[in-house]
């Protein structure tokens, strides 16, 4: 293991080692350039909200109701707060009259939504993930950050789910025999950010059924509904080959074995 | 002090970096690099990315490299962006967008005219995008690896698609025909047992399962919409065709002889369902004066689906239907299931919002859904051993039906100066109806084997506050907890018949989720330049459940607590750096309706704990170059009991990814980027199977023309 582990640091130290030492030596020199991060754009100033309605009033007249209209307040100090704060500094954007790459756009880069939702880039960055850092798919795929809730819940036509099978066609059933934690969302059982386990499972083993399965423990044996399950549960998962294998609702078992 | 002629390429490396510390080497621009002055001049508005990389080193699992960098092993390359666009027909524009990147299956063809004077538009193009999937696995923790496909898959999602519409003066107009599908490969935790566990005899269910997917799905939209100063209205219809033809491969008991049944076999199943969805729906928004906004909308959607499937045991994947092959345990499978399914949704919603104040703005609103749906299919069951194989007929039916209504009302409250509070409430209350019955049997011996009512009502509650302060220009804070209720209480009549021994959800009487969940975050800007944020999240969610003829039991309890922090530095005008982190502590312990006895074999708590580290620093070289640095940490450990018991994959691992990319702007429209990306990942819990080492290379070129 120590072995190992030091041929581990040694694949990164060195060539780590090497950029630092470069980085360092050419920093000696003299340059003028301004660093950036987003949201930000090189040049640019903060212009305040009124100017983008002028043009983008379709999504402004809509915006009172949303998630990030509730980061305004009264007072000085939060300043630049508006369509600035997730689009970036705004005066190219508007002395030109909206040309490209003027302006950030976070639906096609996380990098802007992971500045306040920190904890979002480490659940994406799992192996178990939506594939958002790759680029294939975008935060605003299933969220709306201009309009009512984030992702489409409370008083709206859709529900959260609604937003999963526009992809997921298989999973949506309907299904002769269903299976009711269906009914409670997608994310009673999946984690839809990023998950160590593997399918963004909130769990990799039988407990992820014992939540609602509970088991019952008599002298011979482990009963889960009327079966003793005793030497099954050491076996895998519940959903395992044989047993339930179709846990999303089934059109041919009651006990959502195939 | 002048702009970076380059700055906004750091932007763009920021959000490359953001990708490449998970997705390594995804070189595909977000956007193409821009200075401040082709900014503020912008007349130019195509471009050409061009993108490739290859492998220097991969030791180890090529299909676990593929799923983590989503990257194929052999290499990529091609456009990763380009736009051209010109005027056309007059004064109309047509932009053509693409992308074709071979070896990682991603393309994009686009064309866009656009009338700006009279406001109409067509929209066609065409996509395709590859996910990378690992079907690796088999490992018992005896040693032993069990490889039964091939473990390098694919999945491909695809879009075909045109619209046309027009946006003049108050109306609004579109029509959308699109053609999606989603084709290939990928594993399936439906996993195939084997007896070479490690732990005895015991079977153990490790080995991944195969699922072809093909899957299509056919769509026409058409909405309309009027937009004047006091009020909006839109309608729009909906029209789908949906096609699955999946099909999933089970290989079970592999390697073990096969005369008694209970041996090496493929267990093949087919999936097939067509299904025809019609929705339609409408809105309409009132604007009353300046304070109150008053929304309403209304849905329908119906769908019809009819059924078809086989399952079966086969020697090989790819096998046919015999009933004198030997299946063994739990080996029942069903010949031509066929049936069909209805669904009918209606939904109601009606929202207000009223400025009650100068610093008061209160939100409400109400949603009805009623859902019905009907369910048929028959099939042929098949059982038995080899020599007295069984075909026995079944059918079976589901009514389902309920009804729900939400209410929500929302206050956002900034009376105080700084501050802003925005209280929350929401409350539903439903029920319905399941009817289910099952027949088994030839006709007229055919007999009743399940014959179930259940009654089910919920109520749901969810009530908290957010709330945020600004004390300074450089700190401010945010707060927010809720609690959610859910209760569901389940009433079923089930008629006793001979062999029946009540299943689910005839054993649950009454479940009650309750969450608990609390955040605090703060931003600090230490100084020009420095800035940290720092968030924490815990949430406990219970689960109580009531089986009947049992005492009710805490069957779940989970707690989870998130602490991530991101530090931004801006160190001097040409270095700047990120640090960030995301530290996880998850677990889930079930419970037990009694404990008489300890049962070797249960399972009762699970970790789903790991940390991540992510750091980049970017450094200006000089008025033409970059150089960025980044690395990404991953480990887990929740190595306990239950690894030896369950399912171990993943349960321990690591993973390093260093990388340095070079860029540089070779004219004012064109640059080159080189990235080297070092990756080590290690999983002892998959026995070193999904390890790998790899070092890649990638470069790209950009212009703009």
């Amino acid at each position: 293991m120590m072995n190992m582990r030091k041929r581990r640091w040694a694949r990164f130290v060195i060539p780590g080692a090497v950029a630092a030492w470069a980085a360092a030596v050419i920093s000696c020199t003299s340059v003028n350039r301004v660093m950036v991060v987003p949201p930000s754009i090189p040049g640019a100033t903060y212009v305040g909200s009124d100017d983008c309605s002028a043009c983008h009033e379709a999504v402004t007249k809509k915006f009172a109701g949303s998630t990030h209209s509730k980061l305004h307040v009264n007072g000085g100090n939060a300043q630049e707060i508006g369509c600035e704060s997730c689009h970036g500094p705004a005066s190219v954007h508007v002395q030109n009259g909206g040309g490209l790459f003027t302006i950030v756009n976070p639906g096609r880069n996380p990098d802007t939504c992971f500045q306040c939702h920190v904890d979002k880039r480490g659940e994406f960055s799992l192996a178990n993930a939506h594939p958002v850092m790759s680029g294939d798919m975008s935060c605003s795929d299933c969220h709306s950050p201009h309009e009512g809730k984030a992702s489409d819940g409370g008083a709206q036509l859709t529900t959260v789910s609604d937003g999963c099978v526009k992809c997921h066609a298989a999973q949506s059933g309907p299904f002769v025999f269903e299976h009711e934690a269906a009914r409670e969302g997608c994310t009673v059982c999946h984690s839809p950010h990023g998950s160590v386990n593997q399918k963004m499972l909130k769990t990799r083993n039988a407990t992820l059924c014992l939540q609602c399965h509970s088991q019952v423990q008599t002298s011979t044996g482990i009963y889960i509904g009327s079966r003793d399950h005793a030497s099954f549960l050491g076996q895998g998962t519940c959903w395992s080959g044989g047993c339930h294998e179709a846990v999303h609702g089934s059109h041919a078992s009651q006990s959502l074995r195939f | 002090m002048t702009p970076s002629l380059y700055g906004r390429t750091f932007l763009r490396v920021s959000a490359l970096a953001a990708a490449t510390l998970a997705s390594v080497g995804s070189v595909y621009a977000y956007d193409i690099p821009t200075s401040p002055e082709l900014v503020a001049n912008a007349t130019a508005e195509d471009w050409a990315s061009f993108s490739g990389g290859a492998q220097l080193k991969l030791d180890g699992s090529a299909a676990s490299y593929q799923r983590r960098h989503q990257h194929e092993e052999a290499g990529f390359g091609g456009v990763d962006s380009f736009r051209v666009s010109s005027t056309v027909f007059g004064d109309r524009i047509l932009r053509i967008d693409g992308k074709a990147i071979v070896g990682d299956n991603e393309y994009l063809v686009r064309a866009l005219l656009k009338d700006e004077n009279n406001g109409w538009y067509v929209d066609a193009g065409y996509k395709e995008s590859r996910v990378f999937y690992a079907g690796t696995g088999g490992y018992s923790p005896g040693g032993l690896w069990i490889q039964p496909h091939d473990d390098q898959l694919a999945l491909d999602r695809g879009e075909l698609w045109m619209e046309a519409g027009f946006d003049k003066d108050a109306w609004t107009f579109k029509i959308r025909g699109s053609h999606k599908y989603r084709k290939g490969q990928k594993d399936s935790t439906m996993w195939g047992d084997s007896v070479y566990s490690g732990l005895g005899t015991t079977a153990r269910k490790t080995v991944p399962a195969l699922l072809d997917i093909d899957e299509t799905r056919d769509t026409i939209e058409i909405d309309l919409g009027y937009v004047s100063e006091k009020f909006e209205a839109g309608a729009g219809l909906r029209a789908e065709s949906i096609e699955v033809e999946n099909k999933s491969t089970i290989l079970r008991n592999p390697g073990q002889a096969n005369p008694s049944g209970s041996g090496q076999r493929y267990q093949n199943t087919y999936t097939g369902s067509e299904s025809d969805l019609f929705s339609a729906h409408g809105y309409v928004v009132s604007y009353v004066g300046d304070r109150l906004t008053l929304s309403g909308a209304a849905s329908q959607t119906t769908m019809d689906t009819v059924l078809s499937g086989d399952r079966f045991f086969a020697a090989t994947a790819d096998g046919v239907y015999d009933p004198r092959f030997p299946r063994g345990n739990t080996a029942h499978g069903y010949n031509d299931l066929h049936g069909d399914t209805q669904w009918d949704q209606w939904v109601i919603v009606g929202n207000a919002s009223f400025v009650a104040g100068k610093d008061w703005t209160i939100v409400g609103g109400l949603r009805y859904e009623n859902q019905s749906q009907d369910s048929f299919s028959e099939y042929i069951e098949t059982a038995g051993p080899a020599s007295a194989p069984l075909e026995e007929p079944f059918e079976q039916e589901g009514e389902r039906e309920f009804d729900e209504v939400l209410a929500t009302i929302e206050a956002n409250y900034t009376g105080i100066d700084n501050w802003v509070f925005t209280p929350f409430v929401e409350y539903a209350v439903g029920s319905g109806s399941l009817v289910e019955e099952q027949m088994e049997g030839h006709a007229p011996a055919a007999v009743l084997v399940l014959d179930r009512d259940t009654e089910f009502d919920r109520d749901y509650l969810k009530y908290g506050i957010n709330g945020r302060w600004y004390p300074t220009t450089w700190f401010n804070g945010a707060l927010g907890a809720y609690r959610k209720e859910r209760n569901n209480g389940y009433d079923t009549l089930e008629r006793v018949l001979p062999g029946d021994t009540s299943r689910y959800p005839a054993f649950i009487d009454d479940q009650d989720f309750l969450t608990d969940d609390i955040y605090l975050k703060g931003t600090v800007r230490a100084m020009k330049g420095l800035s940290l944020t720092a968030r924490w999240d815990r949430m406990r969610t219970t689960i109580d459940t009531t089986e009947l003829a049992h005492q009710g039991t805490v069957s779940s309890d989970q707690d989870i607590d998130i602490i991530s922090a991101t530090v931004t530095w801006v160190a001097t005008s040409r270095v700047s750096a990120q640090v960030g982190a995301n530290l996880v502590y998850d677990q889930m312990i079930t419970g037990s309706v009694s404990a008489n006895t300890a049962v070797a074999s249960s399972v009762a708590k699970f970790s789903s704990d790991y940390t991540t580290y992510n750091a980049i620093v970017m450094v200006a070289l000089d008025e033409t170059s970059d150089l960025q640095v980044d690395y990404y940490y991953y480990s887990t450990d929740n190595v306990d009991a239950n690894y030896r018991l369950t399912l171990p994959y993943g349960m321990d691992a690591r993973e390093d990814v260093l990388g340095v990319t070079y860029t540089k702007r070779l004219n004012a429209d064109v640059n080159i980027a080189l990235r080297l990306v070092m990756s080590d990942y290690s999983e002892p819990s998959s026995g070193g199977y999904m390890d790998y080492d790899s070092q890649m290379l990638y470069g790209r070129l950009q212009m703009r023309f």
